[in-house]
């Protein structure tokens, strides 16, 4: 049996809905919609996220935001921005089929978009993830500390121009030693 | 420690509180999970999870070379490479490169994903067994829960179960009867497990009413599995959006009612029996022909396109997010772990309970660090 059919979640119909219903909300808004193995996914400029998020979530019926993921475009051919964001939604209530909000952001020094926490709470860690490995910052996130790295990691490991081979951010660290025996 | 403590810690703070760090080594925690507590009394008032211990850059090097090279890699990815990551990666890369599997293959892997389930749930249920200070129920279910896992690895010989189109070997003749003789062996410890917790004062005083997530809680925070069945939402990815052959099978998703521990490690019990009948089901349609898995991993070629693509792992929704622009390698992998949503409630929903019942409550989550870490 092929993979691809085995998991067919989705029907042309609706996903052709998301695509008109966001271009006539937001317009130009919408840079473009792509759909592979029955997966839909409406890639939009950085300008509004939350308002669309906003959208989907209580006018289309998206209760779940299931992942939040960062990519890096810098070295994608005929990409013309940096970064997207991935939000991979799916409504729970209403029996929608996983889809894709790509949210395209531009510029490399320090990029800045405002936080999905208070849509979805559980967007806080992967944020918090996407903010050190990219380099991305949230706007009014509740708790903005690093989630996987050491606090003096200063680079982002997950943009495409961090080399995998070399020394490494060990060089940066301060050498450990006994510590001082903690007094009142 | 004591620094990030002082930083972080509440300004109230005072000689009255107690900041208490548990981890990352403990126990219940599998290991190298990390939480830092600030009580008042016996009670928590404050509970900070740390994690990141784990961290070994998974995804990069996956963005950094051949995905067939990659997913050989994964054996050495210690408990990483557990079956249902193995289960989620195959799948979605197979998806993603529209690669053919056959049935048999299909089959056998629900068999493996079902196996990995109980020997996950048994343990599972054994932490919470642990913390509650019931250490014979949680030493009785750690020896079948050691020979589900050995029947897998006599399979296979090893811990990779999963080829990219297929698998690493068929299963030998004679598996009916290895299964059943081990799945009796489960059952038979199940049964007295239960017989000794489910009416025990003790265990049920420290697991009712404790770690309570209401439903919609559970969906604020994107929970999954049977921490979410537990709430009584009948939610299970192998029914909403089937893979494998699992729509062709029959089995229940059984629920809680209050979303505590105590529903929790009821809800496993009950997951448990019905992957037995799971694989009863599985045995009997078993078709013949060959499993696959023979082609070399350096002749996967991707296409251009990305996808979201998800299995019901023992602990919850586990999805894998492919990017790729062509070639042999992928432009990214994100792997979306249940745990890392249910380590986030569980540090939301700590506070107000007393500490010795916290553990129990962080053991019937379910939680693999290695799948927050990656």
């Amino acid at each position: 049996m092929s993979a691809a059919d085995a998991n067919k979640s989705n029907s042309d119909a609706t996903t052709h809905d998301i695509e008109t219903s966001l271009r006539d909300r937001f317009g130009d808004d919408v840079i473009g919609a792509k759909a592979f193995r029955d997966q839909v996914a409406v890639t939009v400029q950085q300008a509004k996220p939350l308002a669309i998020l906003e959208y989907l979530r209580n006018d289309e019926g998206y209760d779940t935001l299931v992942d939040l993921a960062g990519v890096d475009c810098a070295d994608l051919d005929g990409c013309e921005h940096d970064f997207e964001l991935v939000y991979v939604l799916r409504g729970a209530k209403s029996n929608r089929p996983t889809f894709r909000l790509h949210v395209a952001i531009v510029g490399r020094e320090n990029p800045k978009i405002p936080s999905a926490t208070e849509l979805w709470p559980s967007a806080a860690w992967p944020e918090r993830e996407i903010a050190e490995m990219y380099g991305i910052g949230f706007k009014q996130h509740p708790d903005p500390r690093k989630l996987l790295l050491p606090d003096n990691f200063e680079t982002f490991p997950m943009r495409r121009d961090y080399p995998i081979a070399g020394e490494g951010e060990r060089a940066k660290f301060p050498e450990l030693g006994v510590p001082e025996a903690e007094t009142e | 420690m004591l620094k990030l403590l002082k930083k972080k810690a509440d300004p109230k703070v005072g000689p009255d509180y107690l900041v208490l760090n548990i981890g990352p080594q403990h126990p219940s925690a599998a290991r190298d999970l990390r939480i830092v507590v600030q009580l008042d009394g016996e009670h928590v008032e404050r509970c900070v999870p740390q994690n990141g211990y784990l961290h070994g850059g998974f995804e990069k090097l996956a963005e950094s070379m051949p995905t067939g090279a990659f997913f050989e890699l994964l054996d050495r990815g210690g408990s990483l490479a557990s079956a249902t990551v193995q289960l989620a990666l195959v799948e979605a890369i197979e998806t993603l490169a529209d690669i053919e599997t056959t049935e048999r293959c299909a089959y056998v892997r629900v068999l493996i994903a079902e196996l990995d389930r109980i020997a996950r749930h048994l343990r599972t249920i054994a932490a919470i067994a642990h913390e509650t200070g019931a250490d014979l129920a949680s030493r009785m279910l750690r020896e079948p829960a050691a020979q589900v896992d050995a029947l897998v690895a006599r399979f296979f010989g090893g811990r990779t179960f999963a080829r990219i189109g297929g698998l690493a070997a068929d299963i030998p003749a004679g598996v009916t009867t290895d299964c059943d003789e081990t799945l009796d062996g489960v059952e038979r410890a199940l049964a007295s497990t239960e017989s000794m917790l489910s009416r025990n004062r003790i265990f049920v005083h420290r697991t009712k009413g404790i770690g309570t997530i209401s439903r919609d809680d559970a969906r604020a925070h994107t929970l999954s599995g049977p921490t979410l069945r537990a709430t009584g939402i009948a939610e299970d990815v192998r029914r909403t959006a089937p893979y494998l052959v699992y729509d062709r099978i029959d089995f229940d998703i059984p629920v809680g009612t209050r979303g505590d521990t105590f529903d929790r490690y009821l809800v496993r019990c009950a997951e448990i029996r019905e992957s037995r009948k799971i694989i009863h089901e599985v045995l009997n349609a078993l078709p013949l022909g060959k499993v696959g898995g023979d082609a070399k991993p350096a002749d996967i070629e991707l296409p251009t396109g990305e996808l979201y693509r998800a299995i019901e792992s023992p602990d919850g929704e586990l999805g894998v997010y492919l990017a790729a622009a062509g070639g042999s390698t992928l432009r990214r992998l994100r792997l979306r772990s249940p745990s890392l949503a249910h380590f986030e409630a569980f540090g939301a929903k700590t506070p107000g309970h007393e500490l010795g019942n916290v553990l129990p409550f962080l053991a019937s989550l379910g939680i693999r660090p290695a799948e927050i870490d990656r």
